[in-house]
């Protein structure tokens, strides 16, 4: 292994060129994009809850006593 | 002869075939893929031609090798042997770039560094990446080979490879009728979840 090593720049392969190099049929692509997408989904309003919370503490809403 | 043709981001991983190192493996294909690389497995190529013919030209064809020894150690006894086959291809990846050192870069990749003083002190010299046995340590390991300013964090990379992980053990495997992680239609399946998780990735950075 030489001491420095010079790292190509990344590139990420389009979903075209993946699913045509790893040779998944379609309806299986579909099936397990819609399970990363479901990931997803549920990582941004884990991600929005977060930033809501992170926004609000230790405020009481407009609407809302105290007591509330 | 011409030189093979070079994919400049596909990564040969040479790592072991077993139960005990799926965390680890699914590690490896996680972060190469969020750091923009493509991980390539010696069980993707096709049968046909001898096997050791056909991993040399997959490592021809790839751009970087990842060499885990970590489990280069004596299968169970009453037959115990030594495992062979992750060095065997080292040595063959070695020749391949020292004979042409601007189309490969290898990497030696270890648990510890007392470990690999011992198992292949021909190697010293050789700065080896250590992991620990750990999946926060294989994904730190991969950043800092790879890294680039948009980088996602060893934190990031981790919560995916449980989401993968989990995925695979609970929709790839069943479907596939198998056990074994390494068989080539789960690792295309792995690729392909975590190539869309990586693109999703990239586009929910963008709205949250």
């Amino acid at each position: 292994m030489p001491k420095s090593v010079t790292i190509t720049a990344p590139r990420w392969p389009s979903s075209e060129e993946e699913a045509k190099r790893l040779r998944i049929s379609r309806r299986r692509q579909r099936e397990l994009r819609a399970l990363a997408e479901d990931y997803f989904k549920k990582m941004i309003s884990a991600k929005r809850a977060g930033k809501y919370q992170a926004t609000h503490q230790g405020t009481t809403p407009k609407n809302a006593s105290a007591a509330d | 002869m011409p030189p093979p043709q070079t994919d400049p981001n596909s990564v040969f991983l040479n790592i072991p075939y077993d139960e005990e190192f799926r965390s680890l493996y699914v590690a490896y294909i996680v972060g190469l893929y969020r750091l923009g690389y493509t991980p390539h497995l010696a069980t993707e190529i096709p049968g046909g031609t001898r096997r050791l013919d056909r991993i040399l030209a997959l490592i021809q064809s790839c751009r970087y090798s990842i060499h885990d020894l970590s489990r280069v150690e004596l299968t169970s006894a009453p037959l115990s042997t030594p495992r062979f086959n992750m060095p065997l291809e080292l040595g063959m990846t070695i020749a391949w770039t020292h004979l042409n050192p601007d189309l490969h870069t290898w990497f030696v990749w270890e648990a510890s560094r007392d470990r690999i003083e011992r198992s292949a002190s021909d190697l010293k010299g050789t700065d080896a990446n250590i992991h620990q046995n750990t999946v926060q340590g294989v994904l730190s390991e991969i950043r800092s080979v790879f890294w680039h300013k948009d980088a996602p964090s060893v934190q990031e990379m981790t919560k995916m490879h449980g989401f993968v992980e989990s995925g695979l053990q609970s929709y790839i495997l069943p479907r596939a009728g198998t056990n074994d992680a390494f068989a080539p239609g789960v690792f295309r399946e792995l690729c392909w979840l975590t190539s869309s998780l990586t693109e999703l990735s990239a586009y929910s950075r963008r709205r949250v």
